[in-house]
């Protein structure tokens, strides 16, 4: 990143309120989660006679039907749906600018082959597909986070196969080609760097695709076991005592719905900065 | 000339572009960029490639330094054919021809420093140890007239004529015979120019550098070639020592191309008024049959209309493709 993208970047959070509560709110919730063993209550102690208690001075968010705090069980979910957030967006990224600088960059055949890939692949409904392997593979978050990454990477490849016909062609990369560079290093000192702007904006739209569908997955049940959280997951227990404790779905609803947004605003920032073009509107 | 003179010659070069292929049954237009054009340079010396915008002098530049495969003709480089050499066997060649572009904003890749952009034809050959490296770059980076501290800045730090020079500085770096000047001064302003092509010409003196230069000014391309090639709609109309050309140009094309250059003295101007062509270039797609300066030629002969000229030594090196000669 040089520094004119830096300073545009800087530009647009101060234009945008809703950009810098994002940043706040994502840096929030990522210290909440790391710092999560801080909380004052054991997320699994179960506490029968305290159960289904609504949010008070000793348990901030109340607690669930076993009496277990549910702050500290929303916290420990947090960090489980972050880290299924960052991690499988890193898979998807690192697989989508790979073949999607491939694609572009070789062009013909190759880039054929692989767009009607993607193409089949897309066209696939991802969720049905991750539901059918997580039937054969044993639950757990480094399945949930291997299998979302593995199948959300296809959009990035576009992106990076548009931007890379586009940066191919550019004179520094023609020189390279006739000063005899091989293909591999050109990709990866002329190309690379320079549409990594648009990575980034990608793969930051990525993560909260991702953690939305982790949720989904352990709202089906099929994502984190008990006795461990996550925000999905406590969704579905909440299902039960909608009526009794409503608060139980409110709050890790609210905490996906915050996530995710925070995301998807810091995703469009970061599209405004990178675009020259868009700047001055 | 001698055969063993010539550092490059090019045969009956063809480079078609697809163009418009717009159902999957019909058929491809071509674009003729460059249409069937012969010349050769010799060793040491500046051959200048002068037309408007998009007669295909950069084409044939960028064809012989092989950025793209060619549709036809041959390219020599000390009397081997290089045109249909694949990648690995042409490695050799490429390594002795260098390419300097016209806009040097475009031709640096923003994310490096200066000194990563000017080692990167030495990475590629894998000359020398980093330390020898660096102190090639050094010495390069002076030579071209910027200072050890420029080295880990950037390009966007720099002005064009800088940048330039930058580019100068890597295209130099592995000792190249040939360099391709691809319009290497028309995106600066003129001080800067002259001082650009005046580099070039004291590095050809250093280093015996031998230059294919694509301009559109004439005055310059002037002062820095010692024969001069004139392109019209993807054909070479005229080639020949550049006091030939500009003393007695032959083509009418030439000729209208030589009025148009700016006279400083307001009383000479006066006196010798530019001579408009009339008529726009017709489109490459379709260009005219027989002679390509046809449909804008005030001396234009009935077989004009059908036969294409060829070139034709006029006087002693000097080549024209006109049927009035």
């Amino acid at each position: 990143m040089n520094s004119r993208l830096r300073g545009n970047l800087k530009y647009q959070l101060k234009q945008n309120k809703l950009g810098i509560i994002a940043v706040i709110v994502i840096a929030i919730l990522l210290i909440a989660s790391i710092l999560a063993f801080l909380a004052p209550h054991d997320p699994n102690k179960i506490d029968i006679m305290n159960s289904l208690k609504s949010p008070n001075k000793e348990h901030i968010f109340g607690t669930d039907e076993m009496g277990r705090d549910y702050f500290a069980r929303a916290l420990y979910g947090g960090r489980v749906s972050l880290t299924v957030g960052f991690l499988s967006m890193i898979i998807s990224t690192v697989i989508g600018t790979i073949v999607g600088t491939i694609s572009g960059y070789f062009g013909g055949r190759i880039d054929s082959l692989i767009m009607r890939t993607i193409d089949i692949l897309m066209s696939i409904p991802t969720f049905f597909l991750i539901l059918i392997l997580n039937a054969y593979l044993k639950p757990g978050i480094q399945n949930i986070i291997i299998i979302i990454g593995l199948f959300s990477w296809m959009g990035i490849a576009r992106i990076v196969r548009g931007e890379t016909l586009s940066v191919k062609e550019r004179e520094y990369v023609l020189y390279s080609k006739v000063t005899g560079e091989k293909s591999r290093t050109i990709m990866l000192k002329h190309i690379i760097p320079n549409i990594f702007p648009t990575v980034i904006v990608a793969s930051t739209l990525n993560i909260a695709g991702a953690i939305l569908t982790e949720s989904s997955l352990s709202f089906l049940g099929l994502g984190v076991r008990q006795p461990d959280s996550s925000w999905g997951s406590m969704l579905k227990y909440a299902q039960g005592y909608i009526g009794d404790a409503p608060y139980l779905a409110l709050f890790p609803g609210i905490l996906i719905l915050l996530t995710v947004l925070s995301f998807n605003i810091l995703g469009d920032i970061f599209r405004v900065a990178f675009e020259p073009k868009a700047n001055n509107d | 000339m001698e055969n063993k003179n010539k550092l490059i010659e090019v045969k009956n070069l063809k480079k078609y572009f697809p163009v418009g292929k717009s159902s999957l049954f019909g058929s491809t237009n071509y674009l003729k960029a460059v249409d069937d054009i012969s010349f050769y340079i010799n060793q040491g010396e500046t051959l200048g490639l002068v037309g408007e915008s998009g007669c295909g002098k950069s084409t044939t530049g960028r064809s012989i330094i092989r950025m793209f495969d060619i549709n036809g003709g041959e390219i020599y480089y000390k009397g081997v054919d290089i045109s249909k050499l694949k990648e690995k066997k042409l490695k050799p060649y490429r390594r002795k021809m260098q390419v300097i572009f016209q806009d040097p904003y475009a031709s640096l890749n923003p994310t490096l420093t200066v000194k990563d952009l000017v080692s990167e034809p030495l990475d590629v050959y894998h000359i020398g140890n980093k330390k020898e490296r660096y102190e090639r770059v050094l010495e390069l980076i002076e030579k071209v007239g910027l200072t050890k501290e420029h080295l880990d800045r950037y390009p966007h730090e720099f002005s064009g004529g800088q940048r330039q020079r930058i580019g100068i500085a890597r295209a130099l770096s592995i000792n190249p015979e040939f360099i391709l000047c691809d319009e290497p001064i028309s995106a600066l302003d003129v001080s800067i120019q002259a001082q650009v092509v005046n580099m070039l010409e004291d590095l050809q003196h250093e280093l015996g550098l031998t230059y294919l230069f694509i301009a559109h000014d004439l005055s310059m391309v002037r002062h820095i070639s010692q024969r001069i090639g004139v392109m019209y709609l993807g054909k070479l109309v005229e080639i020949g020592p550049s006091h030939a050309i500009y003393k007695n140009p032959l083509h009418p094309y030439t000729k209208a191309l030589l009025s148009s250059v700016l006279e400083p003295d307001p009383k000479l101007a006066r006196e010798n008024p530019i001579r408009v062509i009339e008529g726009d270039v017709p489109s490459p797609l379709k260009p005219p049959t027989g002679c390509r300066f046809v449909t804008r030629c005030k001396y234009k002969k009935k077989e004009c209309n059908n036969l294409e000229p060829e070139l034709k030594e006029v006087e002693k090196d000097h080549f024209v493709a006109c049927h009035l000669y």
